[in-house]
């Protein structure tokens, strides 16, 4: 008793384009399909039945695929499969009509009703109309005179018009390339051949694998049988656990963009046995490698660190700069862009920070990375540790892994992840020279814009690295961003200004233009720098003071003079 | 002046005879000042300018706005006479780190960080420079940048306060072309510092510049009636797509 489809579901794929009137454009396609729902596993759908319609834009169908898999029970491989094909095709002889014109069938059968389907032995048959080309008419290609002579010489002309088995072509072929040609004169002619393709899978079981030998026969033309294989499936169904203890991976590390990498080589199980030859060693490499880490110290991840109001906001990280229109980046309609990307808060790198929080100080697995490497070699796997945090520490090691027996810890190694999202430059340690490239900015056409300068530092060999960074950070910082002037004149003499002195403008309104930056603010609380003046206090002869006036320069960040 | 400004020359208060004073503090570092006479008899070289300036009539040395302000010899039309009008001597000056910039060392400095291998350090240090050497002094013991600056702005009289990261320092030669002060900037030059100058102290100040800006004094509301006048200029100073670090070769 095979499975029955009990659920239904029908699509219907509506028509694409517009097709071309007195065309056989595709106009619908449906299927429907037929599952076997287990009454008491509802969750397992097993398809029994889809049918395929395509009709073109007139109702009329095309073709009409139908197919049935058959089962005895549920979750074991099928025992049968039926395909039959329906098309509405002209075929020689036969005209053009809605007709049944291939139909396949395979019967499986499998060692064990639990195998899966990669290891049935198989039965295939196609049984399908085959399209022939016919000699030309013996009576209608000799002339008059040539019948005569034949027949003066004893014979007669053949009527008989027999099939060209060479040109025997499936009907589907035929008609994919154009073989066929509608017409009823044309000599050709079209049979139904059962077993056109016969293809039998042979399966034997072996202890550690599957073998199968595929027969093919093919009725189109005369010859022998084919075979093909064999073809090996490996059996995985077994696993063998070692007998002797897994040895550790070597770890090692460092801090990327966009992460912490890590690299874990070698470990595995090394066989002692004179079995294995005279040196009497097998290795066993693993077939994994897990990565586990631990939280030395973090900043707190939350989005407001300072929930007990104890740090200040330092003065230069609050975007206070209220810029309303900027038309020197704009989008591709010319529109003015929405952020000023030179505005972007300026962070302060050495700001106290607040006290990290006590962080939970388990291990946790955060990879479980195949071995790229082989069977036999030395392993290695790479993971990227993402999940990190800017100037956190993180502690790591690494197990090597066969089949469920992992290995001791392997070293554990420390790491600072240095923050590639905050940092502004690549630092690249030349043997001459440290190399400091900046980040592309984005208010720049392209990334080679921009000087390049030297600077001779002369410093002792060591912490290179830390020196070439503390200098590009700074750099950049400071030569980067863009800044603002600002010259007031004021209608009084101001006594007591110096250098450095903070200057609030708490209501003017300014409007400015530079360099295509059309930048306007209404009330802006900046707090400036003073970083220049000029002072005039003259007086007349009667004593009086004339014109007194005080001119100050203003600048968002003093530069280095 | 009223606005209780307090000219002295050579320590006497010489107020009384200026009608016109001009302070411009044209960089961080140093100020220029113009003033005009009602006529003067002697005019020196030497002579120290201080100027003052206070709001408190009784206290009139509260700020000092010049130290030890200059006229430089090579100033042209300090006096102008115009027959038939009172004469006029427009002088104009700079305080004293001007000349600590202007001053240079008479021979090549060489800097070593030791105090024993002196001679291997100088010879590392001349390797590693290309330029005129001519007579050098050798200073020993300067191991780290911020002693190499403290001891350049110490020759020019100068106290220093260096806030940039320090570095350990190997042997190197000043060129002798530069000035104390030249040199001073080309070792903080990398760490793109802002450099001032606090004349009540006589001290300049380093500082780094992603510290977060202290300023100085109180801060300086501008109401909006004050202001007759106000320009804005965007600027980005350089456009630095890449920085080369040299290192000492000879090490």
């Amino acid at each position: 008793m095979a499975l029955i489809a009990n659920t239904f579901s029908d699509s219907v794929l509506d028509p694409g384009p517009d097709q071309a009137e007195w065309t056989e454009g595709v106009g619908t396609t449906s299927i429907r399909l037929g599952h076997y729902r287990n009454p008491t596993r509802p969750e397992e759908e097993i398809l029994i039945d889809r049918t395929k319609t395509v009709t073109n834009q007139y109702g009329t169908v095309i073709r009409e695929d139908v197919e049935y898999w058959q089962y005895d029970v549920p979750g074991a491989p099928p025992i049968f499969y039926e395909h039959e094909t329906r098309a509405n095709v002209f075929l020689p002889g036969l005209g053009r009509q809605l007709r049944k014109v291939e139909e396949e069938k395979q019967y499986f059968w499998a060692f064990s009703p639990w195998t899966d389907g990669d290891n049935l032995g198989r039965t295939r048959v196609v049984n399908a109309y085959v399209v022939y080309d016919l000699p030309e008419d013996p009576t209608a290609s000799a002339s008059a005179e040539g019948q005569a002579n034949t027949q003066e010489k004893g014979m007669k002309p053949g009527t008989k018009r027999d099939r060209l088995v060479s040109s025997g072509k499936l009907w589907s072929a035929a008609n994919l390339d154009n073989s066929i040609v509608e017409d009823a004169t044309i000599a050709q002619t079209t049979k139904w051949v059962d077993g056109v393709v016969f293809e039998h899978d042979l399966v034997e079981e072996e202890f550690d694998k599957w073998t199968t030998w595929t027969l093919k026969k093919d009725s189109l033309r005369p010859g022998g049988v084919e075979w093909e294989g064999p073809k090996y499936t490996r059996k995985e169904s077994y696993s063998y656990k070692l007998p002797v203890p897994m040895n550790p991976p070597v770890l090692s590390g460092s801090s990327v963009a966009g992460g912490v990498n890590l690299i874990a080589k070698g470990g595995g199980a090394d066989i002692n046995n004179t079995y294995f030859g005279p040196s009497g060693k097998f290795h066993v490499a693993p077939k994994q490698y897990y990565f586990y880490r631990r939280v030395v110290a973090e900043a707190e991840r939350d989005a407001d660190p300072d929930l007990a109001g104890w740090w200040e906001t330092p003065p230069a990280a609050g975007g206070t700069r209220g810029i309303l229109t900027d038309t020197d980046v704009t989008d591709y309609n010319g529109d003015p862009a929405s952020a000023l990307p030179i505005a972007a808060t300026w962070d302060e790198p050495h700001d106290p920070d607040p006290e990290p929080l006590p962080i939970d100080a388990e291990f946790s697995r955060i990879g479980e990375v195949d071995n790229t490497n082989g069977k036999d070699d030395e392993g290695i796997a790479t993971f990227l540790d993402t999940d990190v945090e800017d100037t956190a520490q993180y502690e790591y090691y690494a197990t090597a892994v066969y089949e469920t027996q992992e290995s001791p810890p392997s070293n554990h190694i420390g790491i600072t992840f240095n923050g590639s999202g905050r940092r502004n430059h690549r630092l690249i340690d030349r043997p001459d020279m440290l190399d400091a490239i900046a980040a592309s900015d984005p208010a720049f056409p392209s990334d080679d814009f921009g000087e390049v300068v030297e600077f001779d530092v002369p410093f002792t060999p060591g912490d290179w690295e830390e020196i070439g960074d503390d200098i590009a950070d700074r750099q950049f910082a400071m030569n980067r961003a863009a800044d603002f002037i600002i010259r007031m004149t004021i209608i009084h003499p101001v006594l007591g200004l110096e250098w450095g002195q903070k200057v609030s403008l708490p209501n003017v309104a300014w409007d400015t233009y530079g360099n295509a930056i059309h930048l306007a603010t209404q009330t802006d609380n900046d707090i400036w720098i003073l970083t220049g003046f000029r002072r005039a206090v003259s007086r007349g002869s009667d004593g009086k003071f004339i014109n007194p006036t005080t001119v100050l320069t203003l600048q968002e960040r003093p530069r280095p003079q | 002046m009223e606005y209780g400004i307090t000219i002295y020359m050579d320590k006497r208060d010489v107020t009384g005879w200026i009608t016109r004073c001009d302070i411009n503090q044209i960089d961080s570092i140093h100020r220029k000042f113009t003033l005009t006479f009602a006529g003067w008899h002697t005019f020196d070289q030497s002579n120290r300018w201080d100027i003052f300036e206070t709001y408190d009539p009784a206290n009139p040395l509260t700020e000092c706005v010049i130290r030890n302000g200059v006229i430089p010899e090579d100033r042209a039309r300090i006096v102008s006479v115009i027959r038939g009008e009172v004469p006029k001597i427009t002088g104009e000056g700079y305080e004293y780190i001007w000349l600590a910039k202007r001053r240079a060392p008479k021979e090549t400095i060489v800097l070593v960080p030791s105090t024993r291998n002196v001679e291997q350090d100088v010879g590392i240090a001349l390797k590693n420079y290309d330029g005129p050497v001519g007579a050098y002094r050798v200073w020993s013991g300067v191991r780290t940048m911020h002693g190499a600056v403290a001891r350049l702005m110490a020759a020019a009289r100068i106290r220093v306060q260096v806030r940039i990261p320090d570095y350990p320092f190997a042997p190197y030669v000043i060129d002798p072309r530069l000035s104390y002060w030249e040199a001073v900037e080309k070792l903080t030059n990398p760490y793109a510092p802002v450099r001032y100058y606090v004349r009540s102290t006589n001290t300049l100040m380093i500082a780094d510049p992603t510290a977060t800006i202290m300023g100085a004094g109180s801060i300086l509301n501008v109401p909006d009636d004050a202001v007759s006048s106000l320009d804005i200029q965007p600027q980005r100073l350089r456009r630095i797509r890449r920085i080369l670090m040299k290192k000492q070769q000879w090490l």
